[in-house]
Order: C-alpha cells, then sequence, then structure tokens
C-alpha cells in the first residue's frame, strides 16, 4: 500500500472489515460453486456396482471437472486456480480449512494421474475423497458466511 | 394462442460448462434439449447470451431455461452490447463482483422477451444472495446445496427440472381458479397441494380480484376430502348486531324475528369447509368468537347456554384494501392497532399464509389468461349463436361444436392460425392490455376481454372471410382502449401502505424528479421514494422493510439496505 509523506499513513483508509469478510465469503462460495457442486456432478443415489462406471463418472467428475473451449481442469487444477486468485483472503480457522481441502486434493491429484489403472478399491478412495472434498468446501462456504455476518 | 400439442419438453441450458447439458441429455432422454450454433457448430448448451438469443426469439423456444448464475466470461461476451470495463482496479473489481451474478443480467433480458419461459436457475450457494432478484425476475432458483452428500447435485436439478415441466404440464384451471405457469403461482400450488388436505385453519391473502374465494371453493375445498359442504360467509356484509346469529345461530325468540331455531354457517359447514372473506371487517366481538370456536371446537347459538362441538374447517381471507404487498401486511397494521385480536391471527397460521400475487406481477400468464377468457365465452351458446350467425353472413361455413378458434394478438398470428373462426386483437391493444397495471386483477382482465368480444361479435362491423378460408372477426382497439382508461380512472388510490413517499409526486408537482431517460427517472423515483421512507422511519431500514413489504426481519431490511446503497444513497447523508 503506498504511503503518504513521511507520517507513514496509507493512501486510502484500509477496507472495512465487514467488506474484507464479504470478500472472504465470496471466495468460499466460488469455490463451492466450481468444485464442490462440479467434483460429484454425476454421482448416482447409490454407488455404481460396476468398476468402469465408477471409473468413467470420476474421469468426468475429478479429470474433467470444467472444461471450455481452451481444454479441460482437473479438480485439482480447479483448487490450484482459486487457491492462487482467492487463497489470501483465508487466515485463522478459515485457513485451516482450506489447507485440509488442501490436503484432500494432493491425494485427489495423485489418484487421478493413475486413474485408468486404478483398482477398485482405490477408485472407492477417489470416490471418497470427493466427498471429503465437496464437505469440505460446503463447510468453509458456511463458516465464512457465518463470520460476515459478525 | 391456439393449443399446440408438443411431444417433448425442450429445454435450453445457458452455461459456460457443458456438464450440465450433457447430464440432461443422458439421464433426461425425454427431453429436447436445445442445441445452439456457434462459429459453425452446434452445441448443447450456450455459453453466453448472443448463443442464447437465436433460439430464445425462434419459433420453437424452450418451455425452460436452465441458467447457471455464475459464468466466467468478461460482460462484453456474455452480453454484447455491454462496454468493455477497462482494466482499472475499479473495473477489475466491478467485474469481480459482477462475475458471481452474471446469470441474472441474462435473466433480465430474458424475462423482457420471453416472460413465459420457465428459468430455472442454479447456483451452489447455499442461500443464494440474490434470491430477492430472482424472485424478482420470477425465477425458480435451485441451489446445489440443497443436494445429499451422497447423491450427485445433477441428479437433484434433474429431478427439479421433471418437476416444473409436470407443473407446467399440469392444467391450467381447477374449476374456475386460474393457475397459470408463474413461478410465484407454481409455488403457490406445491403450498395449496400441501396444505389443503390438512384440518388446520387457513389464511388466503391477495388483492382483490386474485380469486381468494375461488382457490378456497375449487381447489382447497376438493382437495380437503372433507365430504361436508363448502359454505362462503362475507364478514363486511353482514350488521355487527346480527353477526353471532349467522356465524353461530341463533334459537327461537333469542332476539325480535328469531321465529324459529337457526342454524349458523359453521353447522353449515359441518365436515366441510367454512370459508370467511374479508375477515379483517369482523367486528372485536365477533373475532372473540371465533377465536373461541377454533381454539375449543365449539360454538353457542345466541340465546343458548350450552356449547356444542363443531367440525367446520375455517377458511379465512384478507386484501384489507390493499393495493401491493401481502394482505398479512394490514392485518399485521390492524393487529397493532388494536382492531384486529393478534390471537386470532395467530390462530389463523399466518406464517403459512396463501399469498396470491397481483395480476401485474404474473404477467407471463396474461396470454393463457386471454385464450381461456376467449374459450368461456365460444363456449356460452347464446354467444356462439351469434357467432355462428356472423359467420353464416361472411360466408364461412357453421361452426361446429368441436371446432378451434384462435384469439390472435397480431396480424401474423391471425395468418399462421389453423382455426376456422379467428378473433383478431390488434397488436397494439394487446401491447396496452400487457403493459396495463390492473387494478382489479384477473375479475377485471376477463371482464375487458369478454366486453371486448361481445362487443367485437353482437356490435361490431361483422366478420370477414380472409383468403385462407378463415373467419375473421376483429376487435375494436378503440373500445378496449376506452375500457381500459375506465378502468385506470376507477383505480383506487394505493391505502394502507401508510407511506406517503409519493405523496408529492402528483400532477403538476415541483417535487417531482427530472431525468433525461425513462430509465433514469425511474432510478430517481425510487431514491426520492426511498429518501422520503428513510426520513418517516428515522433511519430505520428495518422499519423502511415493514412499510415496504410487510416484514420488519433482518433479511428484508439488509435487502432495503443494499437497494439503498445500489441507488448511491448513504444513511448518513440522509441523516
Amino acid at each position: 500500500m503506498s504511503q503518504i509523506g513521511d507520517f507513514g499513513l496509507p493512501a486510502r483508509p484500509p477496507a472495512p472489515y465487514a467488506w474484507a469478510a464479504m470478500g472472504v465469503s465470496e471466495a468460499a462460495e466460488r469455490l463451492r460453486h466450481d468444485l464442490a457442486k462440479a467434483i460429484r456432478f454425476s454421482a448416482p443415489e447409490v454407488p455404481e456396482t460396476e468398476t468402469e462406471a465408477l471409473r468413467e463418472r470420476l474421469h468426468a467428475d475429478v479429470a474433467t471437472t470444467r472444461r471450455d473451449d481452451s481444454g479441460s481442469q482437473s479438480a485439482a487444477e480447479v483448487f490450484d486456480a482459486w487457491r492462487l486468485e482467492e487463497g489470501r483472503h483465508f487466515a485463522g480457522a478459515l485457513g485451516r480449512r482450506v489447507d485440509d481441502i488442501a490436503s484432500a486434493i494432493e491425494e485427489v491429484r495423485g489418484l487421478t494421474v493413475r486413474l485408468p489403472s486404478l483398482s477398485r478399491p482405490e477408485l472407492e478412495r477417489l470416490d471418497a475423497l470427493t466427498r471429503r472434498v465437496a464437505s469440505e468446501c460446503r463447510a468453509l462456504a458456511s463458516e465464512a458466511r457465518r463470520d460476515s455476518r459478525r | 394462442m391456439s393449443a399446440r400439442t408438443r411431444p417433448r419438453a425442450r429445454v435450453l441450458v445457458i452455461d459456460d460448462q457443458p456438464r450440465t447439458a450433457e447430464l440432461l441429455a443422458r439421464e433426461a432422454p425425454e427431453l429436447e434439449i436445445q442445441t445452439v450454433r456457434s462459429g459453425g457448430e452446434a452445441r448443447a448448451h450456450a455459453r453466453s447470451w448472443r448463443e442464447a438469443a437465436p433460439v430464445l426469439e425462434g419459433r420453437r423456444p424452450p418451455d425452460v431455461v436452465v441458467l447457471d448464475l455464475r459464468f466466467d466470461l468478461p460482460d462484453e461476451q456474455l452480453l454484447p452490447d455491454e462496454r468493455p470495463l477497462g482494466e482499472s482496479a475499479a473495473a477489475r473489481r466491478l467485474r469481480r463482483e459482477r462475475r458471481d451474478r452474471q446469470g441474472l443480467f441474462i435473466l433480465e433480458r430474458l424475462r423482457r422477451r420471453r416472460p413465459e419461459i420457465a428459468v430455472l436457475l442454479t447456483t451452489a450457494y447455499e442461500e443464494i444472495p440474490f434470491e430477492q432478484e430472482a424472485l424478482e425476475l420470477k425465477a425458480d432458483a435451485f441451489t446445489y446445496a440443497a443436494a445429499e452428500e451422497e447423491s450427485g447435485s445433477g441428479r437433484l436439478l434433474v429431478s427439479r427440472l421433471r418437476r416444473i415441466l409436470e407443473e407446467r404440464a399440469a392444467p391450467q384451471r381447477t374449476g374456475r381458479f386460474f393457475w397459470g405457469t408463474s413461478a410465484a403461482m407454481r409455488e403457490l400450488r406445491r403450498k395449496v397441494s400441501a396444505l389443503a388436505p390438512t384440518p388446520m385453519p387457513l389464511l388466503v391473502t391477495g388483492p382483490t380480484g386474485t380469486g381468494k374465494s375461488l382457490l378456497v371453493r375449487d381447489v382447497i375445498h376438493p382437495l380437503s376430502g372433507r365430504p361436508g359442504a363448502f359454505v362462503a360467509f362475507d364478514c363486511a356484509t353482514v350488521p355487527e348486531g346480527l353477526l353471532q346469529a349467522a356465524l353461530f345461530g341463533a334459537l327461537r325468540g333469542s332476539f325480535t324475528g328469531a321465529v324459529a331455531d337457526r342454524p349458523g354457517v359453521f353447522e353449515a359447514a359441518a365436515d366441510g369447509t367454512l370459508f370467511l372473506d374479508e375477515i379483517e371487517n369482523l367486528a372485536p366481538d365477533a373475532q372473540k368468537m371465533l377465536l373461541t370456536a377454533l381454539n375449543d371446537g365449539t360454538i353457542r347459538r345466541l340465546g343458548s347456554a350450552a356449547e356444542t362441538p363443531h367440525t367446520a374447517r375455517v377458511v379465512a381471507a384478507s386484501n384489507a384494501a390493499l393495493t401491493h404487498a401481502a394482505s398479512n401486511a394490514a392485518l399485521g397494521r390492524r393487529t397493532a392497532e388494536g382492531s384486529f385480536r393478534s390471537d386470532l391471527l395467530m390462530r389463523l397460521n399466518p406464517s403459512l399464509a396463501l399469498e396470491l400475487p397481483p395480476l401485474s406481477q404474473r404477467r407471463e400468464d396474461l396470454p393463457e389468461l386471454a385464450r381461456l377468457t376467449a374459450s368461456a365465452f365460444w363456449d356460452n351458446p347464446r354467444h356462439r349463436r351469434a357467432i355462428a350467425s356472423l359467420v353464416r353472413a361472411a360466408g364461412g361455413p357453421d361452426p361446429e361444436p368441436a371446432d378451434a378458434f384462435t384469439l390472435a394478438v397480431s396480424e401474423r398470428e391471425a395468418r399462421d392460425s389453423a382455426s376456422a373462426v379467428v378473433f383478431v386483437l390488434p397488436g397494439k391493444a394487446w401491447a396496452a392490455m400487457q403493459r396495463h397495471p390492473w387494478p382489479g386483477n384477473l375479475r377485471q382482465f376477463e371482464m375487458i376481454l369478454a366486453d371486448s368480444l361481445a362487443a367485437a361479435v353482437y356490435a361490431g362491423p361483422g366478420a370477414s372471410l380472409d383468403r385462407g378460408g378463415r373467419v375473421r372477426i376483429p376487435l375494436d382497439p378503440r373500445m378496449l382502449f376506452d375500457l381500459l382508461a375506465g378502468a385506470r380512472a376507477s383505480e383506487p388510490p394505493p391505502s394502507g401502505a401508510g407511506f406517503s413517499g409519493f405523496a408529492g409526486f402528483g400532477s403538476g408537482s415541483a417535487e417531482r424528479p427530472r431525468a433525461s431517460s425513462v430509465a433514469g427517472f425511474r432510478r430517481e423515483l425510487e431514491r426520492s421514494a426511498l429518501r422520503a421512507l428513510f426520513r418517516e422511519a428515522g433511519g430505520d431500514f428495518a422499519r423502511m422493510a415493514e412499510r415496504m413489504t410487510g416484514s420488519a426481519s433482518a433479511k428484508e431490511a439488509r435487502a432495503v439496505r443494499l437497494r439503498f446503497n445500489k441507488l448511491g444513497l448513504s444513511a448518513r447523508d440522509e441523516k
């Protein structure tokens, strides 16, 4: 932030707390929209008994989570892009929540690379991780919204 | 406006991501997912207004639009006529804020051009931050957060979409009550389905002419499954001294002229439904008696010492001469003033009140309402005989009972009609009807259209045979304009809102805001009104919200504050 003269005063007053908190809430909602919604978008009510059907669904939800004309982004890439843009807003308990999501995403990243050759137990582990990521993202959005109201 | 059969419901997906369209194609093969063309290639989802517009404005518009709330496109790509925001820090911040609500900008345009299309607005937000705007734009908001953790969010979307299509395919009328397809009425339909079969007392609210009594008589009572009769009682028409006898009955000799025992409406509605219209006009003593009847399930005839149980289910209605907002607000105000008992209001389950929106808030239903009004006119034997003689005079064959007719609202519709008889309403007249505020709501709309049809049949220039062999019966636009002008002149002044913010904007007032455009004028008008209301409410946003909507909840207060600030007003400056 630029300073005025020698007095160390900020050129503009800092953003009020409510505004900053609103930014956190909106950022968390974006993660919910881009990742939590998409990572289990195609999941059926009853888990697939067919291993290849499970693999196919996880490919759609985890390996090609977002797509456009220029290509696709995996769930890990969606999270990376979000964290690069919005991660700085999160500190304290919310920051720890983001770290939890990041650790789950790291495991998702490793399994996604080997998706075509994953065994049934590994696919089920990846499915469980998608559930965890979606749940953590929802919790992050709820907590951020609660904080913004304080 | 002629009826057509549609083998498959058409769905247009507007989303920057393809997954919703793919899921619908896979999971709902009964639907036709409409394709859009972009750069010479076809795709199953529109990524912007530019791609969606040709389908929306084409000859095969969708039945439902599934619209995402958040897009990752710059505004100028999403909405082609938007100017680029630039690269300044303020522009970047604005772009970031707008990114979360771009679907609403599309929805605004869609509503202006195709108000009749259902829209399912999808978001991942648990509490839709723009819920009020979505409601005003008459969208079915759907949140993915409602999805259970185990099942995927997309599956829930499919079931919600199917429900909307089922609701739209459901009959538009139940008895004489008109539902239409607007989001507000579909929500009401769900609520009525849930509440009608229960025994609890209900409150129906809404401005005059919206169909409160028809809703109770033709929908709630039949759905209740109660074997007894439907009995309507207008609380405003019975003198106060006769109310107790009328409601609860009287014994012989209990008052002068009581020559025999007489049952009241509670007894007449035994095991049935007792509809108490204009409940707010009930005198204080009658309110107390009614409360006892509802609380204890007993009534006492005038002149009798014995209480007897009753089995009527009570449904009350109120409009309290309101011009807008829920009548609940008026009842609430009367409660605060002490003229309506708060305990009686509570007993009527006001939180579950069935609110009928004014016609001005469901203009997308006007075409179907016009068609049904014309159908009712057509089905009347006397009118049919008059139409038949017009048709014969024009050289056409006698219309058979099963013959179709069309109410065309433009020359183009008249030319395209496959019906033998076409009533032709000039496009300008129809446009005026669509713009009209309709203070008398559905009743007034039906009356004016029926009068216009009658004038065309009985006093018009007659019918003519067109090149396609159809018999054209033109409606006189001048008469329609006169009827609309008369309706406007008889419009009651706004009352009940307790808000004098517009008091200074009368004809010739020096306080009327000025602006260089209609949009600017509207904005200035809203600013002035909010400033006046702010002053009246002593700067309390909750009080402002209460006066505007009847609710002083934190959510409403926040919505008012946001709107206040959005219009460039500052609480600090205004104080």
